[in-house]
């Protein structure tokens, strides 16, 4: 996977949130890629800047946030320099999206067919006519009867609009498809149709996906490689396995509900404790120390470098610093 | 049974309660109106003039079921009896004539009021922040806050009297042939520029806010987001995405509005003298012509139900949503 072309490249992205009491540093010099046709998944809790960091690859944030620096390479080409037209041009035909609630990411008043067709007619010359047929293929990729193409969203179940979301995320062929929680809303029978759905229609067309959910054990068993997010920033990023098997960044053992008892007796942790810190004052040094219970006394003024753990791991924590760390006495591996 | 069958059901109830309350009004006061008032105004009245006034009562002797029922059948063949103050010119013929002016003129400036304001406001929401948001909304509700008679008479005196372009009353010049001829035409649409730009001017601040906060909502729907990450050109996103929802609650307000021109433009009749309802409904409460008023009283409730069964109808056109829903909730 990783001598493949990368589709993506973010560099250093920073995004605030400007508001009356400060600006709010959602994220904070984010950097990954995604190679061609993998799939990468982005986790996190609730603000944890997941979500914008979606949003600002294709420069769809909305007001009060600004992109305040760094890079998205999109094949080489830097999506956050383009003008409009071209930008225009860009998204969806290269980069797609499923958004997070399937309910109100369709148009209540436009027919599912006119919603599928305006994207295709937009970057393609093609007759109303063909345009139609190509829909009506689309649906029935997602598994959703084509007779339907004339019903509107009201008409349609959760599953199936999600389903819609995804024809239309499909309708370019676009080789890398943004999904910001596409299964949240759905109850879980439907959750799992669905992640088979878009995991066979990957397979087929290879296009790749940016997966951002806050459930990691569907991301484990979904992804090739893991990013996880705190506070705004990556704090460790590893392929799926070893994400799964070996977590390195205790804030991802709490998210992976996986935290070992360190010595032996009754420590009983249940997930993660504390909440996440108000990003207009992010904490000095590491933004997961106060809530951290490997916390050393460097933690608290000194921001943690990223740390190649070999395999593809890389993490942001001082336990894993040669000479500083505990990590040899205290954490496993 | 669709939609639009069981609303025409329910308006054609509430058009028949109308129409037995208008009935069964004037027998709940003691003793008999259209006598006492012959008797209020002694001499005034010729005894033809008695008669209108009991027909229009359905005070037609006869028990009261016999009573309501030939009042029921003169209502349905639209006989209303005679008018006192344009004796003896039948109530339908008088209202016949008002009633072309006031859809005339009352058409003319809610359908200006709401495709400018509209669409001003749909401007506003869309570049939020921008030159016209900061200045239009705060204009045009300030002009709206004006006592609109205060605001018709400043235009009849200003661009009627003092200035002399435009013509200060009445509906057309005397002297011309009514008819499909085009100076008649040509002095019909003269005399609406006044009374019309006075209706637009105070109604386009609610349209526009309407407009605008509803559409400052709708921007902010995942579907929009959608819309803009497809790439779609902006006169796309705007009108398919975001107007066309937007403009929802503006068209129930449309429909509510075509209700009240039977009523609501009283005060632009009579400051610019326009021949309609308003204007009629005015002389008769003046002049005591009740047979008049009983029927223009029953012509306003009317009218309200019949604009709510238009934007009913043109609801389902507009929004799909109360195709299904509506028919599986009763």
């Amino acid at each position: 996977m990783a001598d493949q072309e990368i589709v993506l490249d973010v560099r250093d992205l920073r995004v605030d949130y400007l508001g009356e009491r400060g600006a709010v540093h959602a994220v904070d010099g984010v950097s990954f890629a995604i190679h061609a046709g993998e799939i990468f998944g982005l986790a996190g809790e609730s603000g944890s800047g997941k979500s914008t960091v979606a949003l600002a690859i294709l420069r769809l944030l909305g007001a009060p946030a600004v992109i305040r620096g760094g890079q998205v390479l999109y094949q080489g080409t830097d999506i956050l320099e383009l003008d409009d037209r071209h930008l225009r041009h860009l998204r969806w035909r290269e980069i797609s999206m499923v958004f997070q609630s399937a309910m109100n990411a369709l148009n209540p008043v436009m027919k599912i067919s006119a919603q599928i067709s305006d994207a295709i007619r937009r970057h393609e010359r093609v007759s109303r006519h063909e345009a139609h047929a190509r829909t009506r293929d689309l649906l029935r990729s997602v598994g959703i009867d084509p007779a339907r193409a004339a019903a509107y969203p009201h008409e349609l179940s959760g599953g199936m609009r999600q389903r819609v979301v995804i024809a239309i995320a499909l309708a370019l062929k676009p080789s890398l498809i943004i999904m910001d929680e596409p299964t949240t809303a759905l109850d879980v029978v439907v959750q799992r149709e669905i992640m088979d759905e878009i995991k066979a229609l990957q397979r087929n067309l290879g296009f790749a996906i940016l997966f951002i959910t806050h459930d990691m054990s569907l991301l484990v068993e979904l992804s090739d490689r893991i990013a996880i997010m705190y506070a705004g920033e990556l704090v460790e990023a590893a392929p799926a396995a070893r994400m799964y098997r070996q977590p390195a960044h205790p804030y991802t053992r709490g998210l992976m509900g996986s935290f070992p008892a360190l010595t032996g007796a009754n420590v009983r942790l249940t997930g993660i404790a504390g909440s996440p810190p108000d990003l207009r004052q992010p904490p000095s040094g590491c933004r997961f120390h106060d809530r951290c219970p490997h916390a050393m006394p460097i933690c608290i003024d000194t921001s943690p470098w990223p740390i190649d753990r070999g395999a593809g791991q890389t993490v942001r924590c001082h336990l894993y610093d040669a000479g500083i760390g505990a990590a040899d006495a205290g954490i496993p591996r | 049974m669709p939609f639009l069958v069981r609303r025409l059901l329910f308006y054609a109830v509430a058009a028949w309660a109308a129409i037995t309350v208008n009935f069964f009004l004037p027998r709940t006061m003691p003793g008999d109106p259209a006598t006492s008032l012959f008797a209020k105004q002694a001499g005034l009245l010729q005894p033809a003039q008695l008669e209108s006034l009991k027909k229009a009562y359905g005070l037609t002797g006869g028990s009261m079921w016999s009573q309501y029922l030939t009042y029921l059948a003169n209502v349905g063949r639209g006989r209303f009896g005679v008018s006192l103050s344009q004796f003896p010119v039948s109530v339908t013929t008088v209202i016949e004539q008002g009633l072309v002016w006031t859809l005339i003129l009352g058409l003319a400036g809610l359908f200006l009021g709401f495709a400018i304001g509209t669409s001003l406001g749909a401007l506003c929401a869309w570049r939020r922040g921008g030159l016209l948001d900061s200045v239009l909304p705060t204009l045009f509700m300030f002009i709206g806050s004006f006592p609109y008679f205060f605001l018709a008479l400043l235009a009849v005196y200003v661009l009627g009297v003092k200035t002399g372009w435009f013509p200060q009353s009445y509906a057309y010049e005397f002297g011309l042939t009514q008819g499909w001829n085009l100076p008649f035409v040509r002095s019909v649409l003269w005399h609406l520029v006044l009374p019309v730009t006075s209706i637009v001017l105070v109604s386009l601040g609610h349209w526009l806010m309407s407009m605008r906060n509803t559409m400052i909502a709708v921007l902010a729907e995942d579907y929009l987001t959608m819309a803009e990450a497809k790439g779609l050109a902006q006169w796309q996103i705007l009108l398919r995405y975001a107007a066309r929802n937007a403009i929802l609650p503006s068209v129930t307000a449309l429909g509510l509005g075509i209700g009240f021109i039977f009523s609501g433009q009283i005060l632009t009749e009579i400051v610019f003298a326009y021949p309609g309802l308003g204007y009629l409904l005015f002389q008769s409460v003046t002049s005591l012509d009740y047979p008049l008023m009983q029927a223009l009283f029953l012509m306003i409730t009317l009218g309200v139900l019949l604009a709510n069964f238009l934007i009913d109808f043109v609801y389902v056109l507009i929004d799909p949503r109360t195709r299904g829903a509506q028919a599986q909730r009763v």
